[in-house]
C-alpha cells in the first residue's frame, strides 16, 4: 500500500470523479465511500480519505447524518493519533513536566465545570429551569442549557411533504408579512421555495 | 487610529472574530464623509423606500447558486416588485403593495391563492424596519470598515453587524458609496462564517422622471371577513433579548391560523398556533432549510411552529416560552 493519499484516491477517485461531474451524490454513494475507506489499513489512509468524503458532503450537502458520523469518526481518530504523538514526545521527559501537564489539564476541566453555565455551556450540578422532558433524549447533547445548546449527533431526514408544504406556506407569509421593510426578502422568498419546483430537497427535519 | 489599521490587515475569514474580541462599542466613522456604520445603514434604508431601480442579484447558500432579475418601483405600502428567476426553474414573483403571486412557468402557485385567503398582511413598520432604531443598538454593534469594497462596478462601503448574542446572525453589508444603495449582503453565523450571500451584479437607477415602468397586475386579495377567531391568545414568558411581538393577526391558511411576528429590528421569527388536525402531519422539533430554521410542538389541542431567519436555539427558546390563555 502506497502513500496515504494514493491509496484514498485509488479507493474513491471513480465515485469523486462521478461525483463532481454529475453534482451528485446519493445515500449510497456515500455510505460506499465510508465502507472503502473505513475498511483501508493505514490510519493515514483513513483519515486521508475522510477529509476528503467530508469536503465532499459538505460541499454537496447530502445527508448530514452521513456527515456527521463521518466527522466524529475522523475526529477520534484524530486524536488517538495526537495522544501517541504527545506521548512519544514526553518519554523520558523529567517529573516536573508531566506534572505541569496534569496541573494544566485538571485546571482546564475545573475552569470548564465550573464556569460552563456563566457561558451558558451547562455545568455540574446546575438544574435547568424549563421543562427539558422534550429535549432529554439520548441524541441531544445538553445538560442545564439543552434549550439553547448544541445538538449533536442528529438524525436528519427528509420531512413529509405534508409538512414540507406546510412550512413553505408559513415561510411566504412570514416573509410576506415583512412587507418589504426588510432588505431583499423578497429574493430570498424566491430563491428558497422549493416545493413549488417540485424539488424534494430543502427542509431537514429534526427527528 | 490604531484600531482601524489593524483590521486592514486582517483577511476576511478572520474579521469577525477578530471584531468580536475588540469588545463593544466600537464603531468607526468615515475619515471622508464623518458618517458612522449607524448613519450609513440609516441611509440603506431610506434609499430602499425612496428609489426606483432594476438589476440582477445573484443568491448563494452552499452550493445553490441563483441568478434573479428584480425591478423596484417606489410607492406606497412598500412599492411594487417583479422578480423573476433567470437559472432552474422559471418562477416569477409579483408585487404590489399588500398583493403578493407567485408564477410558476407562467400559471399562479396554488401557494399563493392560499396566501390570498390571508387576511393580516400588516402595514409597513413605519419607525422599526424603516427607520433606524437605536434599540438595536442594544442588540448588534455597527462596524465602518476602512477600506471601500467594489461590487457590480460601483464603489461600496462596507459595514458589519455583530450580535450582541448567539441567538441572532450577523452582515456584512457593501453599501453604495455614494447613494447608500445595498449592493452586497452577507449573513453570519455567530462565528463569522458567510451562511449566505447576495450581491447585485448589475444594478441601474432611476429617477422619478426616467422611470417609465408600469406596476405588475397583480389580483386583489381575497378578504373574508369570516375568520373565526378559535385560537387563544398567546403570551411569552421570556424572549430573547430584544425581541418584540410587531404583529399579532389570524387568518385562514386555509384554516385558522394566528401569527405572530416577533422581531428585534433586523431578524425576525414568525410563531403560527393552529389547532391539531387528527390526520395532518405537523412539525414537532427542528427543521431548517438554510438558514431559515423552524421549530415545532404541541400545546394541548394547539400546535406552534416558529420559523425565521434565526439560529436554531432562538426558534426553540421562542416556542418553549410561549403560553396559550385557553379558556376551559
Amino acid at each position: 500500500m502506497g502513500s496515504g493519499k494514493s491509496d484514498c484516491d485509488a479507493v474513491t477517485g471513480i465515485e469523486l470523479a462521478s461525483v463532481f461531474l454529475d453534482g451528485e451524490l446519493d445515500e449510497e454513494g456515500c455510505e460506499r465511500l465510508l465502507t472503502s475507506a473505513h475498511q483501508s489499513a493505514k490510519l493515514g489512509v483513513r483519515l486521508s480519505c475522510y477529509g476528503l468524503i467530508r469536503e465532499v458532503i459538505r460541499e454537496h450537502d447530502w445527508r448530514q447524518s452521513v456527515y456527521l458520523a463521518s466527522q466524529r469518526v475522523s475526529w477520534t481518530m484524530g486524536i488517538r493519533s495526537r495522544l501517541g504523538t504527545c506521548r512519544r514526545a514526553l518519554a523520558g521527559r523529567p517529573v516536573w513536566v508531566w506534572g505541569l501537564l496534569g496541573g494544566l489539564v485538571a485546571g482546564s476541566l475545573a475552569a470548564v465545570l465550573l464556569l460552563g453555565p456563566v457561558r451558558g455551556f451547562g455545568g455540574l450540578g446546575v438544574a435547568p429551569t424549563h421543562d427539558r422532558s422534550v429535549y432529554n433524549r439520548p441524541w441531544v447533547w445538553g445538560r442545564a442549557s439543552s434549550q439553547y445548546g448544541q445538538v449533536r449527533s442528529v438524525a436528519w431526514n427528509a420531512p413529509s411533504s405534508a409538512v414540507r408544504q406546510q412550512l413553505e406556506v408559513y415561510w411566504m407569509i412570514h416573509a410576506a408579512s415583512l412587507s418589504g421593510s426588510q432588505m431583499m426578502v423578497y429574493p430570498r422568498m424566491a430563491a428558497h421555495n422549493y416545493t413549488v419546483a417540485g424539488r424534494k430537497q430543502g427542509w431537514r427535519h429534526h427527528r | 487610529m490604531a484600531a482601524p489599521s489593524l483590521i486592514t490587515r486582517v483577511r476576511a475569514g478572520g474579521l469577525f472574530l477578530t471584531l468580536l474580541a475588540l469588545g463593544p462599542g466600537v464603531a468607526f466613522a468615515s475619515a471622508t464623509t464623518g458618517r458612522s456604520a449607524e448613519g450609513y445603514f440609516l441611509r440603506m434604508q431610506k434609499m430602499l423606500f425612496t428609489v426606483n431601480y432594476r438589476g440582477i442579484i445573484v443568491f448563494q447558500h452552499n452550493t445553490m447558486l441563483k441568478a434573479i432579475a428584480i425591478t423596484h418601483g417606489e410607492a406606497r405600502f412598500g412599492g411594487w416588485e417583479r422578480i423573476s428567476t433567470l437559472n432552474g426553474p422559471p418562477r416569477e414573483l409579483l408585487k404590489n403593495g399588500h398583493r403578493l403571486e407567485l408564477l410558476f412557468e407562467g400559471h399562479p402557485i396554488r401557494l399563493m391563492h392560499v396566501l390570498a385567503h390571508y387576511t393580516g398582511l400588516p402595514q409597513n413598520w413605519v419607525g422599526f424596519g424603516g427607520h433606524f432604531s437605536h434599540a438595536l443598538l442594544r442588540e448588534y454593534r455597527f462596524f465602518l470598515l476602512p477600506k471601500l469594497g467594489r461590487v457590480a462596478d460601483h464603489s461600496a462601503r462596507i459595514i458589519l453587524i455583530r450580535p450582541q448574542d448567539r441567538f441572532r446572525y450577523g452582515y456584512r453589508l457593501w453599501l453604495d458609496a455614494r447613494n447608500g444603495f445595498p449592493l452586497r449582503s452577507d449573513l453570519l453565523n455567530s462565528r463569522g462564517q458567510v451562511i449566505e450571500q447576495m450581491m447585485f451584479v448589475t444594478v441601474r437607477w432611476y429617477p422619478k422622471g426616467q422611470w417609465h415602468e408600469r406596476p405588475p397586475d397583480v389580483p386583489p386579495v381575497a378578504r373574508s371577513r369570516k375568520v373565526a377567531i378559535l385560537i387563544p391568545q398567546c403570551q411569552f414568558a421570556d424572549l430573547p433579548r430584544g425581541f418584540r411581538i410587531v404583529e399579532d393577526t389570524t387568518a385562514l391558511v386555509p384554516g385558522p391560523v394566528r401569527h405572530i411576528l416577533l422581531s428585534d429590528g433586523l431578524a425576525s421569527v414568525s410563531v403560527f398556533i393552529h389547532p391539531v388536525r387528527p390526520k395532518a402531519a405537523t412539525l414537532v422539533g427542528m427543521a431548517r432549510m438554510g438558514p431559515v430554521t423552524a421549530f415545532g410542538k404541541d400545546l394541548g389541542p394547539f400546535s406552534l411552529i416558529a420559523i425565521g431567519e434565526v439560529p436554531p436555539r432562538t426558534v426553540r427558546w421562542i416556542v418553549d416560552q410561549a403560553r396559550l390563555k385557553i379558556k376551559p
